[in-house]
């Protein structure tokens, strides 16, 4: 961990940003403490106090996505600019920090929209993360080892509702479940039976399941060859400002919507 | 002579059973040190303290709180083998001081670890209320954190003084009034708040209104988004209204009636 600290020293020249992804706090302070040079982290929760945050509320395995979503909010919180050259510290193999990477910032490569996704819509980041964690437990638990689809809407629930129908009597009518719930793990495997799309409010409350999504496909661009699962999905965040997330049934992928259009894709087996 | 060798026989045999007995004891204290330190680190102490400023301080020193915690639970072990050698070896001391030692030393010892236990739940205190006030930039809010902090260490000193049987009345007065004057501060600050969460309980039990249903209150109309304890917010076109809860209970509320 010192050596790194070192190899930053005679690696960087003077007055470059460097951009820490997940550090615990001893090391954060170590660098905090004889970097005079612009600091920022990347992580999921600021524990550290720091003054550069960037809040990434999916810690992702691949190393790649996290520092490209990293990078995408550091951008769009004005940290760093297009064409800076930065240096990023991360963990690649161990538990610490332990691989530094220098790299030019390209702003059309990092503009995947998944950092808006998360911290710019209209539910807080941390019921997305939830469901989302959700729905990842899902595909990866399926119904007795046989995969399963799921869809869920997040955010501006009114609108969701009286853009939907009933497909049966709702399982949550007078019920207070959040998704944030420990109960909702135990509830997991009843879920994967009801057809039809869940209904989340901003705040996190289980409104509906059983929902028909009736909003309009008209004008949708979304990559063909998904199922009515997928269209349905993507059409409700074009007509409202909720958020969909959805788990294929064929190919097992959770896939992410905002504004009618694919934001994120993700396997859940690599979580 | 006969009685000179016995008495040599017997303080040699005394000799070994104590140097034995000291041997035993700082081998146990070792052997307790890390099996604490190791039940410490189970139980997740190392990231309960991460971050408290006790840990830091720790840390300075090249040590860390659990590592201190079983350092002290050593030394009393070692401690009290030492008194028991001096006990077997009759040194000459008096009853009062044995019973001193013996009454004072578990009591130093247990308001050492509330000590230490209150400086880490003061510090964890002030990081927990710190990190909830965390999007507030106001620099007045610093100081809520802090009085968090000091509050939970003032009642640790107020457990440790009370171990160490020093009066502490007056303390204790001074908590009281100042608990009370908390109190009473609050209710009168907070006093919309908690109307708002008395109807808001009605509202969550009874659901007079769901999600998704078009509602007014008063000049306010909308589709309703969420329920909350303190607030109901309805959306119309081009406006979002925050209801207090409280509200919807004086004014009442207008649903639509369903003539299918």
């Amino acid at each position: 961990m010192g050596e790194i600290l070192e190899m930053v020293d005679s690696f960087v020249s003077e007055g470059r940003s460097i951009v820490l992804f997940y550090p615990s706090v001893a090391e954060y302070e170590k660098y905090a403490e004889n970097a005079d040079r612009n600091l920022a982290v990347v992580g999921s929760e600021n524990v550290w106090g720091a003054e550069k945050f960037i809040e990434l509320p999916l810690e992702f395995e691949n190393i790649k996505e996290k520092i490209r979503f990293g990078l995408e909010g550091a951008i769009k919180n004005g940290i760093v600019f297009d064409g800076d050259e930065i240096v990023c510290i991360a963990k690649l193999f161990s538990n610490e920090l332990d691989s530094i990477m220098k790299m030019r910032v390209e702003e059309s490569q990092l503009n995947s929209g998944v950092y808006s996704f998360f911290l710019n819509s209209k539910s807080d980041a941390s019921v997305i993360k939830d469901v989302l964690e959700l729905v990842i437990e899902l595909g990866k638990k399926g119904q007795n080892g046989e995969p399963v689809g799921a869809l869920f809407t997040v955010g501006d629930a009114g609108k969701v509702m009286n853009k939907s129908c009933p497909l049966s009597y709702n399982p949550f009518e007078k019920s207070h479940v959040h998704v944030g719930d420990s109960i909702v793990n135990v509830m997991l495997k009843e879920f994967s039976r009801l057809d039809g799309a869940f209904v989340i409010s901003d705040e996190g409350k289980i409104v509906s399941a059983y929902r028909y999504l009736e909003a309009s496909s008209e004008g949708l661009n979304i990559p063909k060859g998904l199922g009515t699962r997928h269209m349905a999905g993507a059409a409700i965040t074009k007509d409202t400002s909720a958020v969909s997330i959805v788990l294929s049934e064929s190919d097992g992928l959770v896939r992410c919507f905002k504004s009618g259009e694919l934001i994120l894709e993700l396997d859940p087996e690599a979580y | 002579m006969e009685i000179v060798e016995e008495f040599q026989l017997l303080f040699s045999e005394r000799v070994v059973l104590i140097s034995f007995l000291l041997i035993l004891g700082a081998i146990v204290a070792q052997i307790i040190a890390r099996r604490s330190k190791r039940i410490l680190e189970k139980i997740g102490i190392p990231e309960a303290v991460e971050g408290t400023s006790l840990e830091r301080a720790m840390g300075k020193m090249g040590t860390s709180t659990v590592v201190m915690v079983s350092k002290i639970s050593m030394w009393l072990i070692i401690g009290g083998t030492i008194l028991l050698a001096l006990n077997l070896l009759e040194v000459n001391y008096s009853e009062k001081i044995l019973v001193i030692t013996t009454n004072i030393f578990p009591a130093i010892f247990a308001s050492l670890v509330i000590f230490l236990a209150g400086i880490v739940l003061g510090d964890k205190a002030e990081i927990l209320v710190a990190r909830s006030l965390r999007g507030i930039k106001l620099s007045e809010v610093g100081l809520i954190p802090k009085i968090a902090k000091y509050s939970v260490i003032y009642i640790s000193i107020l457990i440790v003084l009370g171990q160490l049987d020093v009066a502490t009345n007056a303390l204790v007065v001074l908590l009281g009034a100042y608990a009370l004057s908390i109190v009473a501060f609050s209710a009168v600050a907070f006093s919309d708040m908690l109307k708002s969460t008395a109807s808001g309980l009605y509202l969550v039990i009874a659901q007079p209104y769901k999600i998704g249903d078009e509602i007014r209150v008063g000049e306010a109309k909308g589709i309703v988004q969420e329920i909350t304890m303190l607030v109901t917010r309805i959306e119309s076109d081009e406006e979002e209204f925050m209801l207090p809860n409280d509200r919807v209970f004086r004014e009442g509320v207008a649903t639509k009636v369903n003539r299918d």
